[in-house]
C-alpha cells in the first residue's frame, strides 16, 4: 500500500520536494522533474537554490525558511522555480517542517495561466493606485486654488455691498471680522498696489526732489 | 531633537534581558524581526545585558512612527540603533547585526564611535547588486525587481501567509504563546520600501571609515551574501577578523543557532569582552 502511494506521489499532479534545513534537496518527484526539465540524479542532493530563481532564493532565505524553522507551516506562497534552461515557472507553495527530520516537505502547483491573470490584475491595481495618487494631488491643488479664489472674491463681493467703517478712526471691518485700515485690507487681497503720486500731493514731491512741475510727464489721469 | 527614552523603547519594542556589565545588542535583518534571535540571544544572558529590538516598521514596533523619508535610506535605520542605545543609557556595546543590519550597525558606529566597542556582522553585504567589473554582489537589477514582484504577489506575506495551523511543541511551550502574534509581520508598503533600501544600497565606500573592531561571520552556500562579499567586507575594514561558518544559507542564527552561539562566544573571548576572559586576563 505504502509503496503504491509513493509511486502515486511520484507522478501526482503536483510537485513534491523534501528540503533539509541546510538547504539540500533530499527528494523531488517525477512530476516536478518533468516540469523543470531536469534529471532527478542531477538535482537530488544539490542545494535547493539550483531549482529556484535568484529572487526566490532570497525570498526563501529571508522569509519562508525562518517561518518554517520556527515550527510553522506556510500556505499559498507565490514563488518562481527555475527550469533547467533558466526559464521561470510560477508556482504556489504549501510547506510544513518535520522537526524530527530537520527538513520540510513542499507541495507546489503550477499557476502559469492564473499567474498571467494575476499579473494583469496587479498591473491594473498599480495603475489604479497611481491614478488615485494623481487624483488626490489634483484635488489638493484644486482646494488650494479655491481657497485663494475665495479670499480675493470676498473683496469683489464687498465692492457691491456695504463695508462697515468706524465713524471715528475710519478703520474697516475686514473679511475675518477684524478692524483694520482699508489699505491693510487691500494689501492682504489680490489687488496689486503700485506706487504713485496724486495731483494734490504733486507740489510736495516736486519740493522734496527739487523737480520742476513741467518736467513731469503728462498723464491721462493727471497723475503719474 | 532628543526624544523621550521611554518613547524610543516603546517605539522599537526594545527588550532587555540578562545580567552583566556589558551590553550585547542583537539587530534583525530584512524580512523578519527580533524573534529571529530567540535561539541565540538567551545563551548570552548570564554574561551580558542582552538587547533585542524591532526596527520601526517591523515586528511589534510602533507602525505610526514609520516615516518614508527617514527610512528611505539605511541611515534612518542607523538612527534607530543610535537612539535605542542612547535611550538605554548604554555605551561601548557589542553590536551583532544580521545581513543588512550589519551595514546599519557600521553606519551607526561611524556616526557615534562612542556607542560601540565591537561589531559582529553576520552574513553582511555592503552592496547586493553586481558592480562590474570588480564587484559581484550576486544580484542584477532584474533579480531585485523579481524579489519585489514576489513580495507584491504575497501581499499577506508579511502579516499572514502562515498557515493557521499551530504545531504543538511540547518541549517549547513558549512557541504557543508567541504564535498568537503574527510572525515576521510587516505592512506590504513598508516591506517593499525596506527591500528597495536594502537591496539597492551601496555602502562599499563606508567600510574603510569603520574604526570599531569588527568580526565577520560568513555562511556556507549563502545565495544572498556570498562568501566573496563577506571576504570583501573583511578586506575593506582594517583590522577586522573573519570566520567561516559551516551553517548553510543566509540565516545561521535560525538554521544552526548552536554554531552561531559558539562563533560569537569565541570572538567575544578572543576580543576579551566576555567576563570569563576578563577574569582570566
Amino acid at each position: 500500500m505504502s509503496e503504491k502511494l509513493d509511486q502515486r506521489l511520484d507522478h501526482a499532479p503536483c510537485g513534491y520536494l523534501v528540503v533539509a534545513d541546510d538547504g539540500r534537496l533530499m527528494e523531488i518527484n517525477a512530476t516536478l522533474c518533468g516540469w523543470l526539465g531536469v534529471a532527478r540524479d542531477t538535482v537530488k542532493g544539490a542545494q535547493v537554490d539550483t531549482v529556484l530563481t535568484v529572487a526566490t532564493r532570497t525570498y526563501y532565505q529571508v522569509s519562508v525558511f525562518p517561518v518554517l524553522r520556527m515550527g510553522h507551516a506556510v500556505e499559498e506562497v507565490y514563488l518562481t522555480l527555475r527550469r533547467g534552461n533558466g526559464e521561470a515557472v510560477p508556482v504556489l507553495l504549501n510547506a510544513i517542517r518535520r522537526a524530527e527530520k530537520q527538513a520540510s516537505e513542499w507541495v507546489v502547483v503550477r499557476i502559469e495561466q492564473r499567474g498571467r491573470w494575476e499579473e494583469e490584475v496587479l498591473q491594473a491595481k498599480r495603475t489604479t493606485e497611481r491614478a488615485n495618487e494623481e487624483l488626490a494631488r489634483a484635488k489638493k491643488e484644486l482646494e488650494q486654488t479655491l481657497e485663494e479664489l475665495k479670499k480675493s472674491n470676498w473683496l469683489l463681493q464687498k465692492a457691491a455691498e456695504v463695508l462697515p467703517t468706524c465713524m471715528y478712526c475710519e478703520r474697516v471691518k475686514g473679511d475675518k471680522a477684524q478692524w483694520e485700515s482699508a489699505l491693510q485690507l487691500l494689501k492682504r487681497s489680490s489687488v496689486f498696489l503700485s506706487h504713485g503720486c496724486c495731483p494734490d500731493c504733486m507740489p510736495r514731491m516736486v519740493a522734496e526732489f527739487g523737480l520742476k512741475a513741467e518736467d513731469m510727464p503728462p498723464s491721462r489721469e493727471g497723475q503719474w | 531633537m532628543l526624544l523621550d527614552a521611554a518613547i524610543i523603547l516603546k517605539r522599537n519594542y526594545v527588550s532587555v534581558s540578562g545580567r552583566g556589565e556589558r551590553w550585547l545588542v542583537f539587530a534583525h535583518g530584512f524580512g523578519c524581526d527580533q524573534k529571529m534571535w530567540r535561539f541565540v540571544a538567551p545563551a548570552f544572558e548570564d554574561d551580558f545585558r542582552v538587547v533585542r529590538f524591532d526596527y520601526v516598521g517591523a515586528g511589534r514596533s510602533d507602525g505610526a512612527a514609520y516615516d518614508p523619508v527617514r527610512y528611505g535610506s539605511l541611515e534612518g535605520y542607523a538612527s534607530d540603533v543610535i537612539e535605542v542605545i542612547d535611550a538605554l543609557g548604554a555605551r561601548e556595546v557589542v553590536f551583532v547585526g544580521h545581513s543588512v543590519s550589519g551595514v546599519v550597525g557600521l553606519l551607526a558606529s561611524i556616526r557615534r564611535r562612542d556607542l560601540f566597542s565591537h561589531l559582529i556582522l553576520v552574513c553582511p553585504s555592503p552592496c547586493y547588486i553586481n558592480r562590474l567589473p570588480g564587484y559581484e554582489g550576486g544580484f542584477n537589477q532584474a533579480d531585485i525587481e523579481g524579489l519585489l514582484d514576489l513580495m507584491d504577489k504575497n501581499p499577506l506575506g508579511w502579516a499572514g501567509f502562515l498557515a493557521p495551523m499551530v504545531m504543538k511543541n511540547a518541549d517549547r511551550p513558549e512557541l504557543g504563546a508567541e504564535l498568537e502574534q503574527s510572525f515576521c509581520a510587516m505592512k506590504p508598503e513598508v516591506a517593499r520600501q525596506f527591500a528597495r533600501v536594502t537591496f539597492f544600497s551601496d555602502n562599499r565606500d563606508d567600510l574603510v571609515k569603520v574604526q570599531t573592531p569588527t568580526h565577520v561571520l560568513q555562511c556556507t552556500n549563502d545565495s544572498v551574501a556570498p562568501e566573496s562579499v563577506g571576504r570583501f567586507v573583511h578586506r575593506q575594514i582594517s583590522g577586522s577578523t573573519f570566520h567561516q561558518l559551516s551553517a548553510s544559507g543566509h540565516c545561521p542564527h535560525v538554521s544552526d543557532p548552536e554554531e552561531t552561539i559558539r562563533a560569537i562566544r569565541s570572538y567575544l573571548q578572543a576580543a576579551r569582552v566576555s567576563p570569563e576572559a576578563n577574569r582570566r586576563a
